[in-house]
């Protein structure tokens, strides 16, 4: 069941600059996102918990804050996941051209 | 028995037969362990987001969060947003590297670089405590929805559940598993359709006037509703001290990523664009049902009311199908006995379709990580380990068949949050420290996976629902109903620490291989 993949190089790849530096740019950006929003999200939760006159108050029909600023997140949730699928784009060709660059022989090299 | 009830249990008795056809066909195509395990990574990212969807849109989503809206309006409304938020983090933190870093387990991936044996060991441990919470919470819902549907007895109720799952899994496998929560997820979707027009039409499809009928009452044509005043708007009704909604909160959005059962779905796709796509469909199908349930939820509370729905048992998890017996035209009527039927058949589904998904991790974790590779080292063939995967899944079916029955009274949803916990405070930071983190070692895995899950397990023990509610306590030693705020710090801090104290694992190329796999594919199976 266990793939053989002695035929690829791996230590190679993981010390090129080109790897390092796609990493790099990864990291930054998958890390960044997801904290900024937590933060973002702890900002509606804390305002449900301490601001209950706030998130009560109607601000059009019988809607009230808290319902709007709660449905808000669905709407930025979906915008971010489309903002990763088109970097993750990016990503992928990067990723394809070290492939062709240190990869193994079949994958062209 | 009523026309109706025939009826209802007819539709009950269809959705049942379309599954087993699925699985009769799944089980002819299954060879290996592969295929029992990871569906032979032939599902495409859309149909895989269906079964995300049908995996996490369990009886919690369905008839939880309907109840707890119906009951206590905001605070049930918290639930719908962090259980979607979660998925963010998924996307971007984890479904591509753990695609490609695994094969069939969630220990595949953290133990890839670090000692196999402690860390499959502690891994199973903890996946096995997250598959237990959340299906004894599947079977709660179930035992409870089958009373009501057919009046057979809560517990003989579980027992034909426990039946049903175990066929699609042992015949099955994980093809069937996974078809299984591909029908689930239409279904459901189409019911909550269906219900959504209905509700629309005695409210004009205004979401306004609906929210005025929870605040205010009336007549809204022809159909008389309770109101409850603005209070029912504010926050803060089922959780009354703050420090508990944030602990909640916390929970709710990073317990996702945590969740065994729903990671080990990104092994039944054949690469990372395909996890990557499948988890953007999950998010769309996911987001539009929990904007949805909000109204239903909304709906119970102002054409139920909460009395109706206290009286039909436990926790309010019978708020949706009784919206959809008045939809239908009240009790007693031919319509409104069929469409609550319907409704609770599809509930039904629902949760059948988890709990197989459910069952098939935990067998997984059994067969592949403790038997295979931790008491054999590796050396089993498949057949053996196929053997093995077959009675785990028996003997995790008695047993959580046995837990709900004892635990019969719980809001479903919050049940479901335990497993969140867990999986937010153990699974997560070993997972990302792992994919993202090179210093990270085995007795950090270890020592985060113990702490997470005995922290989490014991602040459930010592909370109220527990310590008072079942043990009959004075007062509860842990003063919040959700552990969060305290375990997943303290998961997070022991992978931290103990990885910085103890020597780093003498794992440089393992490491090289896991990082270049991970963020490539290459090599990936």
């Amino acid at each position: 069941m266990q793939k053989d993949n002695s035929h690829i190089n791996y230590d190679k790849i993981e010390q090129s600059e080109e790897f390092q530096s796609y990493k790099r740019k990864k990291y930054i950006f998958v890390f960044t996102i997801p904290i900024l929003f937590l933060f973002y999200y702890l900002a509606f939760i804390m305002m449900s918990a301490y601001m209950k006159p706030l998130m009560t108050k109607l601000v059009f029909g019988n809607f009230t804050f808290g319902y709007l600023f709660g449905a808000s997140y669905f709407v930025v949730v979906w915008i971010l996941a489309f903002v990763y699928v088109g970097v993750a784009k990016k990503y992928d060709k990067e990723v394809e051209s070290i492939i062709n660059k240190y990869g193994p022989e079949e994958k062209g090299a | 028995m009523s026309g109706a009830q025939i009826v209802g249990i007819l539709i009950f008795v269809a959705i049942i037969a379309l599954t087993m056809y699925f699985t009769y066909l799944a089980s002819k195509r299954q060879e290996g362990t592969g295929d029992f395990y990871a569906a032979g990574r032939s599902l495409t990212g859309f149909q895989n987001g269906l079964a995300i969807s049908g995996d996490y849109l369990s009886a919690a989503s369905f008839l939880g969060i309907a109840g707890l809206v119906a009951l206590n309006g905001y605070d049930g409304f918290m639930y719908s947003v962090g259980w979607l938020m979660g998925y963010l983090i998924v996307l971007y933190l984890i479904a591509e590297p753990f695609r490609n870093s695994g094969n069939f387990t969630v220990a595949d991936v953290i133990s890839y670089r670090l000692e196999q044996r402690p860390v499959r060991t502690a891994g199973a441990i903890v996946t096995m405590a997250i598959t237990m919470f959340y299906m004894i919470a599947q079977l709660v819902g179930a035992g409870a929805i089958i009373q009501l549907l057919v009046g057979i007895p809560y517990e003989i109720s579980l027992i034909l559940v426990g039946i049903l799952m175990m066929i699609y899994v042992v015949a099955g496998g994980m093809l069937a598993t996974s078809w299984v929560q591909i029908i689930k997820a239409i279904i459901l979707m189409s019911a909550m359709a269906v219900m959504i027009i209905f509700i629309g039409l005695i409210f004009n499809f205004n979401l306004s006037t609906l929210f005025g009928s929870v605040m205010n009452g009336g007549v809204f044509n022809g159909k008389e509703t309770v109101g409850q005043g603005i209070e029912f708007l504010e926050p803060g009704r089922l959780y009354t001290n703050p420090i508990d909604l944030l602990s909640l909160g916390i929970t709710l959005i990073l317990g996702t990523a945590g969740l065994s059962h729903l990671l080990v779905r990104f092994f039944t796709v054949p690469t990372a664009q395909a996890a990557r796509s499948s988890v953007v469909w999950g998010m769309i199908i996911i987001g539009v049902f929990y904007l949805l349930i909000g109204i239903i939820g909304f709906a119970a509370a102002t054409l139920v009311g909460p009395d109706a729905i206290n009286e039909a048992g436990g926790g309010g998890n019978m708020a949706a199908p009784l919206l959809a017996q008045v939809l239908g035209g009240g009790a007693g009527t031919f319509g409104g006995e069929i469409f609550m039927d319907a409704v609770s058949a599809v509930a039904f589904a629902t949760i059948v379709a988890v709990v197989a998904g459910l069952v098939i991790t935990g067998a997984g974790v059994f067969a592949h990580d403790i038997y295979t590779n931790v008491i054999k080292r590796g050396q089993v063939d498949q057949r053996k380990q196929f053997k093995v995967a077959r009675v785990a899944a028996f003997v995790i079916g008695v047993v959580s068949i046995l837990l709900g029955i004892v635990m019969k009274e719980f809001n479903v949803a919050q049940l479901v949050t335990y497993s969140f916990a867990i999986g937010a405070s153990s699974n997560l930071p070993v997972i990302i420290f792992s994919i993202y983190w090179k210093r990270f070692n085995t007795a950090g895995a270890v020592a985060s996976m113990l702490v997470g899950t005995v922290v989490t397990v014991v602040l459930i023990i010592l909370s109220p629902n527990v310590w008072v509610d079942t043990f009959g306590m004075q007062t509860a030693i842990y003063p919040l109903t959700n552990p969060g705020i305290v375990s997943i710090p303290l998961g997070f801090l022991a992978a931290v620490i103990v990885s910085l104290l103890t020597k780093p694992d003498d794992n440089d190329k393992l490491y090289a291989e896991m990082s270049v796999r991970s963020h490539t594919g290459l090599g990936a199976e």
